[in-house]
């Protein structure tokens, strides 16, 4: 894992982003997201389900349906992708910011070989011919851990397995070489043998091409074995931040505890997230002050705050970079259990 | 592929047969009896059962189907001596009104049906395939409901009412196109072009509504596709996506295109009628009228053929675009 680099201009930047979802009853499903994710580094994105992960990841590649208002800023290459023109974001998604998604078999152009499809992702951003392109889909199948990348470049992508179909997504992803590659549960849809091998492959990507890999990810063991940091997010919020480390061994937010909490075992094979009491809030129902405080522990112990005053993440005493969002922790470590 | 096709062409022949038989039990055990119909009035009983041993309905309704499928295969003679009169195969059957085989009457009507079958099936796919695509991009405007109520006007619409009216409209009262009659490509292929214009809109009209308003919403599915906003993560552009999702959208609509072909090809009963084109749907409603079961019963056959042949086709098709079918 690299020493976070705070110096470094981060790959992709978001500052307080929206997301608003419109129709008669508009969802907020981002609400003001700060991000700054760094070349070579792994950052996590974990939250339950409809906190706003694949909201946050589309709108920082400016891929979001036309009913979703997007404000605030996510800069990449110099570029924010929220205020830029289609035109300016085009030639930038694919070289700059690339994206893996979670199903693979529908992320694919059936009617399409594998290699037809990364070597027209290639020659979106090089000017090459055909054969040249070939040339690069295989060497890049070869990449992701293709075996006889040669013949398979001719496949399409019923004829490959579930894990080599997400493999070929990455190559597609990856052929242009991105700062910053998204992948939002990348395993999820693949058997546990397969899933340790792609995240593998994930990483090694990071570490050679130094991309800024965000993963989005349910499983707090995935986490704790491939991220550097972490970004916990309850409501459309970022409720706790920093690295891996910090965050997991000094937890400054009752919910990443719940998280954390809910998994029994960080090792063991299945990891998925156990339920945690109470009913999720969303962007569609969000509590008053804290989001968190109808399933809370503490917010008894902190009294009237929780439910009427929103806390701001704030960074914890001795690390600038571990913050969290919680009156409780903002005067006290949580008690140990 | 070899053996997929192998085992369509095999269910293929299987359902003809089928079909055939059922058609065959049908017209042949109902209330009109060809051999009389031919006799006239008075009728003796040797001249009827002359004619029916002429036409081979003495027989048993089985012994009559396995007569006829041999026919198909190998031709057949009805009747003996100097009366003989031969059906080379295929042998759709004889029509005893008219002696001629029937497959020869179809044959001659043929290039009428086909020109308006052809014409109508390619003017549908056009009509279809820009304004269902178009549709779907400008979603909820002016285009997309005019797409989508006249869809459903037409569908709703009979061709023979249609017709009427575009003679009526552009025939009669603008005076720009003939209103009946065919010329054969061979006289002249701009008289045959403009006399057949009229027909061509007017099923294209119809079934490229159906085709509009199927690609339409394919489309949108397309559109709200996984693969496609995976294509747009990589870079391509919204117009280049549209593209990628329109090629996928002339899968399905192959397929409706071939079976749509396969049932006019068969015959084009109400426009023949409207436009006075002596095609095989007109040769089949004189058939009814004259009650020449031979007609009817070939027609009908052909028609189901074609259908069947037509079918196997677009799956052949579907297999070299679609990988799925083809490596499945
Ligand atoms: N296209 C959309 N239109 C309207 N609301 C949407 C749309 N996409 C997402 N939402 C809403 O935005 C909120 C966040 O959704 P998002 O998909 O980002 O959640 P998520 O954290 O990725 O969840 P999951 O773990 O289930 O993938 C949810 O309340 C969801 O219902
Ligand atoms: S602010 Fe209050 S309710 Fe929210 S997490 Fe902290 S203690 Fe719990
Ligand atoms: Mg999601």
């Amino acid at each position: 894992m690299a020493e976070p680099r705070t110096s470094v201009e981060p790959a992709l930047r978001l500052r307080d982003l929206t997301v608003t979802f419109g129709g008669a009853h508009p969802v907020r499903a981002v609400d003001g997201v700060d991000l700054d994710v760094h070349p070579g580094r792994v950052l996590a994105i974990v939250g339950e389900s409809g906190s706003g992960k694949s909201a946050t990841a589309l709108a920082s590649i400016g891929l979001l349906p036309g009913s979703a208002e997007v404000t605030g800023s996510a800069t990449v290459a110099g570029v924010d992708l929220v205020t830029a023109a289609e035109s300016q974001r085009v030639p930038l998604r694919g070289s700059s910011i690339a994206m893996v998604f979670q199903d693979a078999l529908a992320a694919l152009n059936p009617y399409r070989t594998i290699g037809r499809q990364i070597s027209d992702a290639y020659r979106l951003h090089h000017r090459v011919d055909k054969t040249a392109a070939r040339k690069r889909a295989v060497e890049v199948l070869d990449r992701v851990g293709i075996r006889d990348p040669e013949r398979r470049v001719d496949d399409y992508p019923h004829e490959f397995s579930g894990g080599m179909r997400q493999r070929a997504m990455i190559a597609t992803a990856i052929v242009n070489n991105p700062t910053v590659l998204i992948a939002d549960e990348p395993t999820t849809a693949l058997d546990v043998t397969v899933q340790q091998q792609v995240l593998d492959l994930l990483t090694g990507l990071t570490d050679d091409l130094g991309m800024a890999l965000v993963l989005i990810t349910h499983d707090l063991g995935v986490v704790a074995e491939t991220a550097d940091d972490i970004a916990v997010m309850y409501a459309g919020r970022i409720v706790e931040t920093g690295t891996v480390l910090d965050v997991f061994d000094h937890t400054a937010h009752p919910y990443t505890r719940a998280l954390l909490q809910a998994t029994p075992n960080l090792d063991a094979p299945s990891r998925r997230l156990a339920a945690i009491p109470g009913v999720p809030a969303s962007g569609a129902n969000r509590p008053t002050g804290c989001a968190f405080h109808p399933r809370c522990p503490f917010a008894e112990q902190v009294g009237e705050a929780c439910q009427t005053v929103d806390p701001h993440l704030t960074p914890r005493p001795g690390s600038a970079l571990h913050r969290a969002a919680c009156h409780f922790t903002a005067e006290q470590e949580l008690p140990h259990v | 592929m070899a053996w997929y096709l192998a085992r369509r062409l095999a269910a293929s022949v299987v359902v003809l047969l089928a079909i055939s038989f059922c058609v065959y039990l049908l017209f042949y055990s109902g209330p009109s009896d060809p051999a009389r119909v031919l006799c006239g009035k008075p009728c003796q009983p040797e001249r009827l059962s002359q004619i029916k041993q002429f036409m081979g309905t003495d027989k048993s309704a089985v012994v009559q189907w396995v007569d006829f499928v041999k026919g198909l295969f190998v031709g057949r003679t009805y009747g003996t001596g100097a009366e003989a009169a031969r059906c080379a195969a295929p042998c759709f059957g004889f029509s005893f009104d008219q002696r001629q085989s029937v497959t020869s009457l179809i044959w001659s009507r043929l290039p009428i049906t086909a020109s308006i079958a052809i014409g109508g099936a390619v003017v549908s796919l056009i009509v279809g395939m820009t304004l269902g695509p178009l549709a779907a991009r400008f979603r909820g405007g002016v285009l997309d409901g005019l797409v989508r109520g006249g869809s459903l006007l037409l569908v709703a619409m009979p061709a023979y009412l249609l017709g009427l009216l575009a003679i009526l409209v552009f025939g009669f009262q603008l005076n720009m196109v003939p209103v009946s009659g065919y010329v054969p490509l061979s006289e002249s292929p701009v008289d045959w072009a403009w006399h057949l214009i009229l027909p061509w809109c007017v099923l294209g009209l119809i079934n490229g509504a159906a085709y509009a308003r199927y690609a339409r919403n394919q489309m949108l599915d397309e559109l709200g596709s996984d693969y496609l906003l995976a294509e747009r993560a990589t870079g391509a552009s919204a117009r280049r996506v549209r593209r990628t999702a329109r090629r996928s959208v002339w899968v399905p609509v192959t397929t409706l295109f071939g079976i749509d072909l396969a049932l006019m090809l068969g015959g084009t009963i109400f426009t023949e009628k409207v436009f006075s084109m002596h095609g095989i749907g007109d040769l089949l409603l004189g058939g009814v009228s004259s009650h020449d079961l031979g007609i009817v019963v070939g027609t009908a056959l052909f028609g189901a053929a074609l259908i069947i042949v037509g079918n196997l086709i677009v799956d052949i098709v579907q297999g070299f675009i679609d990988p799925r079918v083809r490596r499945g």
